[in-house]
């Protein structure tokens, strides 16, 4: 004990005295190599998590960053974010000159304590304490300190020090202590060293460190975790959330515990129950039953954000749905699973990281990064998935929001980590078939009817679905590149599929579909497919980088001639081929109409950064090809 | 007084709680709207200020809303927001009566009403001071009309809240009642461009009771090239001009006449006070004033210095924060903060410097018949040199003296002086621009190599600046080859990034390698390929409120070829000039051809920066053959 306190004295008088000996956040101190390219720079960060038993944890986090740019302005604010199972304390701030003299201290009245519930919430627990500095002079150097105790221990931290491109990282040290005899669970990811692991008196401490690290670039498209840098994520091995306790060890554990606090609130109303066993009745089919049910709720709820209960991890009473008529993801995949159950079809609960940009889980890395919840139904040969807070989805469709990733099952032996469907280039499609007539000018009227389905659906379907129809000839009009043109008449229209199937109609007048010169006009065949950005060259890749979805997009362009206009010259078909998909172009004069098909098949996939160039040639080649043009002339000139 | 106060408003009320219309719940389509996903039926308020014993003044408040739901879209206008304030238990509000219901129809007919129930119904504190109450109402479906009301009491008796008609969906009724007792003068102040129904007023006792009405009013949406759509909400609001409390020694006045409010204003803390208590710049000044006799020169200097000493906090307004001292040492603060600042220094300087407040674009249009303080949301200082007022913003690191970011371009800013002040137009007097010289050479493949100058001026070159700031010089040039992406560059630099009194520049070397496509003989050359330039910025056909482009435009571009030998030019591009009514825009696109060389040239000239709707179709048509002519292509042929 004496010698413990002894430790604490010298402690504080080292601090002092470098204090005193001053000014550690001198700006003359950091390398010049280390802030080559960089907005900001971590000059020290300090954090510890500490395990004190299985409900208790303290996070302690002492950062001192040099913001050398107002591109690092945002360094100089600090956010921190609890809850009612924790509580911020201690949090001090103090501002430095460039030659390291202190500034200002911040006051108390200088923390803001705010809400951070999005403003599509109705209740979310969720607090922010935010502090932040605004100072004229860089480059300047902030320092913040602050506690973080929690009575929840089912999310460990993780860390990722330069996880942000513009930030280079002078010294940066993570320990986690947990109590003696246990050991942590963690996984370290892009390169980071293996841990230092020391027994102390408070426990078994494994740090982590990183130092002079200049900035790293980030590189389009690439997965999400290699953007990170190098980091650790950790996760507990036993846990406590509001009294239950759990194990993440295994995804089967942390199924169970899951699936437990959700167990036993499938009670339906009589009534209901009674409704939907009608419902089905004299249905021997066993997927047109999962449909009716589906068409039911879809038709008798709406989706509210409300993170009440445990944490936000347990589901309403599907009975408290069956009142409302609403209810989160949990409560409605909940009331679906118990509709299912009344008419004796077994489901599972499947808990998902959604979100388009959401980086999935690791297989091997049990941990609590989920944050949406859907439906499994396993059928004897194949499996249906139900997004049960969708009102519009076809049966079984689940779309890029969960698609391609892996799901937790909450079954009562626990979980199991499968995979959500994946939709392949056939399914999300965009077929085009555009009528043209053009006028001798050069002008031209023109009929296009595209049908889109699966992921490529899912944009047109919420703009015919939620936008006006001013908002929705706005959003046609940004849709194509078209030099000139007004939109005479538009429609959009749902088509019954099993994939999300979206009809659009558009009558367009085309000032100057084709360009003249003299005697001769220009035309380009293929005006409303093209691509548009390409992506970005980026020398000495590092990188592995990711085509999130495949897709095809086919395009027939007839364009009726006006009479006394010939065909000067016509491009030969063209066809590319890659590894990452291909591109077919061809035109064809018959009669006095030309024929212009154009087909474009990507897939998805996850590639080598060698690789890159050849994708962004091969984009280029497309951009290039959808450009092609189609000359015509005055006949009577040509004779 | 609550009392009797109810039974006046129930009578008047034409929509009662509870009873809902049956053609309404049948109600498919809104007829006035067809793409309307929801409707407010009927949106009545109350507000009257009253008083008892225990609390003193207060303002009680009833607000009462039926909306109708016609789509799945509008689901969660069923979740309501209620923000109020409490800033400490003298002062501030509180929600009660909160009640909602839904209402439904069955296929048979039937009406099944549901009502709000206190588990659905949350209070959440946003920030220290501002809170909200947040409900949503059950089963709501396409169809359902729901209905809530709910009573607001407020300490907060000198900022009446303000009452919005208008919404983005549209309204089929709004009705507000005001009820002012004797101590309190408010002027009542109207936006928009909605007529009202009701506009009556009636003397009961020795109070005042107004109501405004107004019905089928159309959804307010935003448009492109919009300063902001709540400039053209319509409204109604308050501003306190007089009380006249038992507490008081005699009536306080809160400005009625401009003079009013230019003493009120520079006679405050925040304001006049602050602003002369410029001494710790003395010595600044002096150092300043040493660097150069000419006025012209100091007075870019001391606006240079502010501009470098001091960060913006975003903070728009126009007393200051603290004192300018300390906002000095903190070297950051608001606009008052920086401008005041500004203003001080000039003055410890000996030059005759004033701050000027306005209203931002943001902030809405300002009445000169009103002289109210809480109108303006901005203050900028102002020195007359060479017989003109020298414009100066210190928050904009970006611009020269003279020149206000587009922000500010709104109308007229007051000049707040005792003995001489005045009224000053706040219109562009600086433009954006760009100039581009391509000097290219075409080889007989169809290749272009050259160099290309692009060079920005006003506010094109402020708004680059930011942009370099914002992400960075790398990401910026990045940025800009991106908008060419056939454009190989073999070098591309950005000239003065960080001074703002010169040209901000990029230029490069470029090749394309198909730029031009050849076809037999004749190779076909699109002349000018400038993004902006390829595509009508205004898409749609109609127009409901003024474009606002926030600065006037011009753009000229020059592009001179060498051809390739052997090559003659068949056919190119006719000239153009186009002009709108009054000159209000400019175009020129001209062709020449001489020694083997090919010249282009294409201006297109703003004189203004904001056009009426009645002006709109001429606008685009406008851009349409601006865009038409760029598209044009250029024909060489071989010689035989």
């Amino acid at each position: 004990m004496n010698k413990l306190q002894l430790i604490g004295l010298v402690g504080c008088w080292l601090v002092q005295l470098t204090a005193w000996a001053g000014e550690p956040f001198a700006v003359g101190a950091i390398p010049s190599n280390l802030s080559a390219g960089a907005a900001a720079v971590m000059r020290i960060q300090e954090h510890t998590f500490q395990v004190k038993t299985v409900s208790e944890a303290t996070e302690t986090v002492h950062l001192a960053v040099t913001i050398l740019k107002k591109e690092g302005q945002s360094y100089a604010k600090l956010e921190v974010p609890y809850n009612k199972r924790s509580k911020v304390s201690s949090l001090e701030g103090t501002l430095y000159a460039a030659d390291g003299k202190m500034i200002r201290r911040l006051k108390r009245s200088d923390i803001r304590d705010l809400s951070a519930v999005g403003d599509g919430s109705l209740y979310e627990d969720s607090r922010v304490k935010e502090a932040e500095f605004t100072y004229a002079d860089y480059p300047f150097t902030v320092e913040f300190r602050y506690e973080v105790t929690t009575t929840s221990t089912m999310l460990y931290p993780g860390w990722f020090p330069q996880r942000d491109d513009e930030l280079a990282v002078e010294s940066a040290i993570f320990r986690v202590i947990l109590p003696a005899g246990q050991a942590l669970r963690y996984k370290t990811l892009n390169q980071l060293p293996a841990p230092e692991v020391t027994n102390q008196a408070d426990g078994r401490a494994y740090t982590w460190q990183l130092k002079q690290r200049k900035i790293a670039e980030h590189e389009p498209y690439a997965p999400y975790f290699t953007t990170l840098g190098p980091g650790v994520l950790t996760a507990p091995t036993e846990f406590e959330l509001e009294a239950r306790k759990g194990t993440m060890d295994t995804w089967q554990n942390f199924g169970r515990f899951l699936y437990q606090l959700n167990e036993g609130r499938d009670q339906l109303p009589e009534p209901l129950r009674r409704q939907a066993l009608e419902l089905v009745s004299g249905e021997t089919d066993v997927r047109t039953k999962i449909q009716k049910i589906y068409g039911f709720v879809q038709q008798h709820t709406r989706y509210v954000s409300i993170q009440l209960g445990i944490g936000g991890w347990q589901a309403f009473p599907a009975s408290v749905v069956a009142e409302k008529g609403y209810g989160d993801c949990k409560a409605l995949s909940n009331y679906t699973y118990s509709l299912l159950k009344a008419v004796g079809i077994p489901s599972y609960w499947a808990v998902v990281a959604a979100g388009r940009n959401t980086p999935d889980v690791l297989p091997d890395f049990p941990e609590s990064r989920f944050n949406h919840m859907i439906l499994c139904v396993p059928l004897a040969k194949d499996t249906v998935w139900l997004e049960c807070t969708d009102q519009h989805s076809p049966v079984g469709y689940v779309g890029s929001f969960t698609d391609n990733r892996h799901a937790l099952l909450l079954t009562p032996e626990g979980g199991k980590l499968v995979r959500t469907p994946v939709y392949q280039p056939a399914d999300n499609r965009q077929n085009r078939i555009v009528t043209v007539r053009l006028a001798a000018s050069g002008s031209a009227t023109a009929d296009v009817l595209t049908t889109y389905t699966g992921i490529q659906a899912e944009t047109v379907e919420s703009v015919m679905r939620t936008a006006n129809p001013d908002d929705q000839r706005q959003w046609l009009y940004r849709q194509f590149s078209i030099p000139n043109f007004t939109l005479s008449s538009f429609s959009f229209t749902e088509q019954k599929n099993t994939l999300p199937t979206i009809l659009e109609r558009l009558s367009i007048q085309l000032p100057q579909c084709a360009t003249r010169s003299g005697n001769r006009l220009f035309w380009m065949p293929n005006q409303l497919s093209t691509t548009q950005t390409l992506p970005i060259e980026t020398d000495n890749r590092t990188a592995e980088f990711r085509l999130a979805t495949g897709y095809m997009d086919v395009d027939t362009v007839i364009c009726q001639l006006p009479a006394g206009l010939g065909v000067e010259f016509v491009f030969e078909p063209l066809q590319l081929r890659s590894r990452f998909g291909r591109y077919e172009a061809s035109a064809k004069v018959e009669g006095n109409t030309v024929k212009y098909v154009r087909k474009l098949v990507m897939e998805a996939g996850l590639y080598k950064p060698e690789l890159y160039a050849e994708y962004v040639d091969f984009r280029r080649k497309i951009a290039k090809a959808d450009r092609m043009q189609i000359l015509l002339k005055r006949k009577e000139l040509n004779e | 007084m609550v009392c009797w106060l109810i039974p006046y408003f129930a009578i008047s009320q034409n929509v009662t709680f509870g009873q809902v219309n049956l053609d309404d719940l049948n109600m498919k389509v809104y007829p006035a709207d067809s793409s309307a996903d929801a409707v407010v039926l009927s949106d009545v308020g109350t507000a009257a200020i009253t008083k008892n014993d225990a609390r003193g003044y207060y303002v009680y408040y009833e607000r009462h809303v039926r909306i109708k739901i016609l789509k799945k879209s509008a689901f969660e206008r069923a979740t309501v927001t209620i923000p109020f304030y409490r800033h400490h238990a003298n002062l501030q509000e509180q929600i009660s009566d909160l009640e909602g219901i839904t209402y439904n129809q069955l296929p048979d007919g039937s009406v099944t009403t549901n009502r709000l129930t206190k588990d659905a119904i949350f209070e959440e504190r946003r920030t220290e001071k501002v809170y909200i109450q947040r409900f949503t109402l059950p089963n709501v479906h396409e169809g359902s009309v729901i209905e809530y009301k709910y009573t607001l009491s407020s300490d907060f008796v000198f900022e009446l809240r303000e009452w919005n008609f208008q919404h983005d969906i549209p309204v089929r009724w709004s009705q507000y009642d005001l009820t002012l007792i004797p101590g309190f003068e408010y002027r009542i102040l109207f936006q928009g461009f909605e007529a009202l129904v009701k506009d009556e007023s009636q003397t009961i006792g020795r109070d005042v009771r107004y109501r405004w009405a107004m019905k089928d009013l159309v959804a307010l949406r935003e448009e492109d090239f919009m300063a902001s759509p709540d400039g053209y909400r319509a409204k109604v609001w308050f501003e306190l001009i007089r009380t006249t409390l038992p507490n008081q020694i005699g009536p306080q006045n809160f400005a009625r006449k401009w003079d009013d409010l230019d003493r009120l204003l520079l006679s405050d803390g925040q304001f006049g006070l602050a602003m002369n208590r410029s001494g710790f710049l003395k010595e600044i000044a002096t150092g300043l004033r040493a660097q150069s006799p000419d006025t012209l020169k100091q007075v870019k200097a001391a606006h240079q210095f502010i501009q470098k000493a001091m960060t913006w906090n975003r903070q728009r307004g126009i007393y200051t924060k603290s004192s300018l001292k300390s906002a000095f040492e903190a070297k950051t603060g608001n606009t008052a903060d920086l401008n005041l600042m500004l203003v001080g220094l000039l003055r410890e300087m000996g030059l005759e410097a004033h701050p000027v407040i306005l209203s931002t674009k943001q902030n809405g249009t300002l009445s000169k018949e009103y002289p109210l303080v809480s109108r303006f949301d901005y203050v900028v200082a102002v020195v007359s040199w060479g017989g003109k007022d020298l414009l100066l913003d210190a928050c904009e690191p970006d611009l020269q003296p003279g020149v206000l970011p587009v922000r500010c371009l709104n109308g007229e800013g007051r000049l707040v002086n005792m003995r001489r002040p005045r009224w000053i137009p706040l219109t562009p007097v600086e433009k954006r621009r760009e100039s581009g010289r391509f000097f290219l050479t075409m080889t007989k493949e169809g290749q272009l190599d050259g160099t290309v100058t692009v060079t920005q001026t006003g506010y094109a070159a402020a708004d680059s600046r930011r942009h370099v700031r914002e992400v960075s010089l790398e990401k910026y040039r990045q940025a800009f080859r991106s908008r060419n992406p056939d454009w190989q560059w073999k070098k591309l630099e950005v000239q003065n990034a960080d001074s703002s009194s010169l040209p901000f520049t990029i230029k490069g070397n470029v090749t394309v390698a198909e730029a031009v496509s050849r076809i037999d003989n004749r190779l076909f050359l699109r002349p000018l390929p400038i993004a902006d330039l390829l595509q009508n910025p205004f898409k749609s056909p109609e127009r409901r409120f003024p474009v606002d482009m926030g600065a006037p435009v011009e753009k000229s571009y020059v592009a001179i070829y060498t051809l390739p030998e052997g090559y003659t030019v068949e056919e190119k591009p006719k000239n153009i000039a186009l002009t709108l009514p009054g000159n209000a825009v400019r175009f020129t696109f001209m062709t020449e051809v001489s020694n083997g060389n090919l010249q282009i040239a294409s201006r297109l000239v703003f004189n203004k920066a904001i056009f009426s709707p009645q002006e709109y179709a001429a606008l685009r048509e406008f851009y349409n053959q601006v865009i038409a002519k760029h598209a044009e292509q250029v024909v060489l042929k071989k010689d035989q």
